[in-house]
């Protein structure tokens, strides 16, 4: 391999890149956009879920109840309704998550200790949102139902509140969540963009150096010249690699200082990861380029293949241990979960090299076998 | 047929012979057209199968330091599908380790003398420590924990007071829609839209952003059409061809390959789709229209087309959004698409609920095609 010939190329390929002067600007601008909407657009956090009421009691225990819902910073109390037809009808048109049916005679049941029995009624359409709203409803009426029992047992048995608590609920649990104590979903979601916007951005821009040469007819140059094929690839590479990196670094600063997420791991081990993972989402794109003669076609390519399966397999919405086999065999296709194995490692649980170890030796060979693809597949003697 | 009937049918007839012109370049580009029926069939398909936003197989370490009944009793209930039980452990401090290393989950420590406090009717505190990195997991685990431990604490009480009633409130819960938390049609729809929006903007985006950077617009220009024939031109075929790749999904995948019932109506639906995938395409060519060639394109799509998957509302819903976000939620035709397909395939909506949507969409499409019909005058005056 010839280091001169691949520096003269990608010296050429950086002034064509610097001197279209919008793209230029955006490939560095649109990062960091993207990173600080996603970052703070995206919540896992619950509160204010729309919930309404059938109460056919109404009575001092069924407002109890009521009340338990309008005071919770989780729920959202939009009113009582008088029909089950108006919970079909505010349920379909999306306006109520979640309705609660109080049945009569429920105060009378629960004074003369009796079980009762309410419904809760949880639109479905967007199963995994279901099942959160779910179990925060059954947490309320859980805790209204101990206060019952309580107050019941503190009645009957003639003991203090506190010992009545005690029997009513003989087991609690103490939840502690560890490196992120608070559970700021930006802490878990602000270093995953990281890895989300630099999954498309290298991608579509490499992919489009390459294909827009085969439209123009200029890669007829390179046919013609000495430049080797393994040449060839890496003098593309390294330019987009480097803007790549320069971005992954405004990432990473928006990340501390606007985000304001702890890192707790080895900056450098980091970096490194880091540049790893570019080279490799940008060889991705390259790989692409080589196979499609248009550039719709590779802005195409370069979003579906990163796009969607980066959002939906990387681990950041979905935890991977939800995914089914062949999902989780398509994560491991990406580069991305390796890498946000790394962003996990340093942001939050602070392991330093070693803990970085297995990322970046697994995002090592995924580049080498990507840069023997591209060379394989790019040919100086094109048919047709 | 000539220049000397009708005006309007002369304008319909130019407008055909553009759409014509698009359609067969379309063809040609056979590595796309190939690909983009990949990502109506076998891509919609494994994107509604493989992934799921449950809690499933969450490895739970338990340190059980009391090794009697009620322990037992009490780690049995974590089961499959959403806890995997990964190990039983001695003592607190590996639990830590595990977590560390990414082993674990979440780590429930026992106390002792748990059963003896249980049957003497102390309280006892069971700790419960979670891998926060990992928020969407660990926020679901703690849940699920949670409301185990307040089943098994409930149980308790029932049965030390076996022979009297006591005054519990029940919850009978029914989830509408999707009875047993089944994601395969909640997905394939989102994934069937997110489908849609991206051959939307793209296809007509990239179509006219080659035509500039290779200067055959001129060749457009100079052509007997107006600019909005120039545009419905790149519009109206795409939207065709996208239509007709949504019904394959629809009927091959989502009602073939994946067995699923759709309610509400089709016809309602695929009208619904007609307008959000022209509302997309007027974003596409608008986008085409501030920019030069492919690559600005190519960086500006890839951009907005993240930042309106993640705020259409079906990831985080719009009460949990900041507000300085919402408006750009509301700017996002996904969001009202998305609120228009759910509801009419999985709720069986009819026109009378969804007008909303559609109204916004049409406002939407209606605003970025005004504006890209100004961008375009101007630019080629």
């Amino acid at each position: 391999m010839n280091f001169r010939r691949v520096v003269t190329l990608a010296v050429k390929e950086a002034r064509e890149i610097t001197r279209d002067r919008l793209l230029f600007t955006l490939a560095f601008l649109m990062p960091p956009v993207m990173m600080v909407v996603i970052g703070f657009g995206v919540n896992t956090d619950v509160r204010e879920i729309p919930i309404v009421i059938l109460d056919f009691d109404r009575t001092s225990s069924s407002r109890e109840l009521a009340y338990k819902f309008k005071d919770s910073q989780y729920f959202d109390f939009i009113g009582y309704v008088r029909h089950r037809n108006e919970i079909q009808r505010l349920i379909t048109d999306s306006k109520a998550r979640a309705a609660i049916v109080i049945p009569p005679r429920f105060h009378e049941r629960l004074r003369s200790g009796r079980p009762a029995e309410v419904q809760t009624i949880i639109d479905g359409a967007i199963p995994a949102r279901a099942e959160t709203v779910g179990s925060y409803v059954s947490a309320v009426i859980a805790s209204f139902s101990q206060r019952q029992v309580t107050d019941h047992l503190a009645f009957t048995q003639g003991i203090p509140p506190a010992a009545a608590t005690a029997l009513a609920s003989p087991v609690s649990l103490e939840t502690r969540f560890l490196y992120n104590e608070a559970m700021t979903s930006l802490w878990a979601i602000g270093p995953g963009c990281i890895m989300t916007v630099l999954a498309f951005i290298p991608p579509i821009i490499a992919s489009v150096g390459v294909v827009r040469e085969k439209e123009c007819g200029s890669i007829d140059n390179v046919y013609s010249s000495t430049l080797t094929r393994p040449e060839f690839v890496l003098g593309k590479l390294i330019p987009y690699v480097v803007i790549s990196s320069i971005s992954f670094c405004m990432l990473f600063a928006t990340t501390l200082l606007v985000f304001q997420v702890p890192f707790r791991g080895s900056p450098i081990a980091f970096a490194v990861t880091g540049i790893l993972y570019v080279t490799c989402t940008t060889l991705l794109g390259m790989i692409i380029s080589f196979f499609v003669r248009s550039q719709i076609a590779a802005v195409i390519l370069a979003v579906l293949v990163t796009l969607i399966p980066t959002l939906q397999y990387s681990g950041m919405i979905v935890p991977l241990s939800s995914l089914s086999d062949a999902g989780r065999l398509q994560a491991r296709m990406l580069p991305a979960s390796y890498f946000f194995e790394a962003i996990q490692a340093s942001f939050l649980k602070g392991t330093g090299f070693v803990g970085l170890a297995s990322s970046i030796t697994a995002l090592g060979i995924y580049a080498l076998v990507l840069y023997a693809l591209c060379c394989l597949k790019f040919s100086k003697r094109p048919k047709s | 047929m000539n220049d000397h009937g009708a005006p309007v049918l002369v304008w319909a007839w130019r407008l055909g012979v553009v759409c014509r012109k698009e359609l067969v370049q379309f063809l040609r580009n056979w590595i796309l057209a190939l690909f983009m029926l990949y990502a109506f069939t076998i891509m919609a398909y494994q994107n509604a199968t493989a992934i799921s936003r449950e809690l499933k197989h969450a490895s739970l370490v338990v340190i059980d330091n009391d090794r009697s009944h009620a322990s037992r009793s009490l780690i049995y209930r974590f089961q499959q599908p959403q806890f995997r039980i990964h190990e039983l452990l001695e003592s607190s401090r590996h639990g830590i380790e595990r977590l560390d290393d990414g082993d674990a989950a979440l780590v429930l420590d026992i106390p002792q003398h748990f059963d003896r406090d249980l049957q003497s009717g102390r309280p006892t505190r069971l700790q419960l420590q979670l891998d926060g990195a990992d928020s969407a997991r660990a926020y679901l685990a703690a849940n699920y924990a949670g409301s185990i431990v307040r089943k098994f604490s409930a149980d308790t009480v029932q049965k030390r007071f076996d022979d009297e009633t006591l005054p519990i409130v029940q919850n009978d819960q029914r989830v509408w829609y999707s009875p047993n938390h089944e994601e395969t049609l909640f997905l394939a729809i989102q994934d069937l839209a997110q489908h849609i929006f991206l051959f939307s903007i793209l296809l007509p985006a990239s179509a006219l952003a080659r035509e500039k950077e290779r200067g055959t617009v001129e060749q457009l220009l100079v052509s007997p059409l107006s600019p909005l024939q120039i545009m419905l031109g790149k519009i109206v075929p795409m939207v065709g061809i996208i239509l007709l790749a949504s019904v394959v999904t629809l009927i091959f995948i989502i009602e073939g390959a994946l067995a699923l019932n759709v309610r509400g109506n089709l016809a309602l639906f695929l009208g619904v789709t007609a307008l959000f995938s022209a509302s997309a395409a007027g974003l596409g060519i608008s986008i085409a229209s501030l920019t030069r060639n492919m690559g600005q394109v190519g960086i500006v799509s890839i951009t907005l087309m993240p930042i309106l998957f993640m705020l259409s509302g079906s990831d985080t819903p719009p009460e949990m959004m900041p507000d300085a976000l919402l408006p750009i939620m509301y700017l996002s035709p996904l969001h009202h698409y998305l609120n228009a397909a759910f509801g009419i395939l999985i709720k069986g909506a009819d026109i009378t609920t969804v007008w909303d949507s559609i109204l916004y969409m049409a406002i939407l499409g209606g605003g970025v095609f005004a504006f890209s019909l100004v961008r375009f005058r101007q630019s080629f005056r």
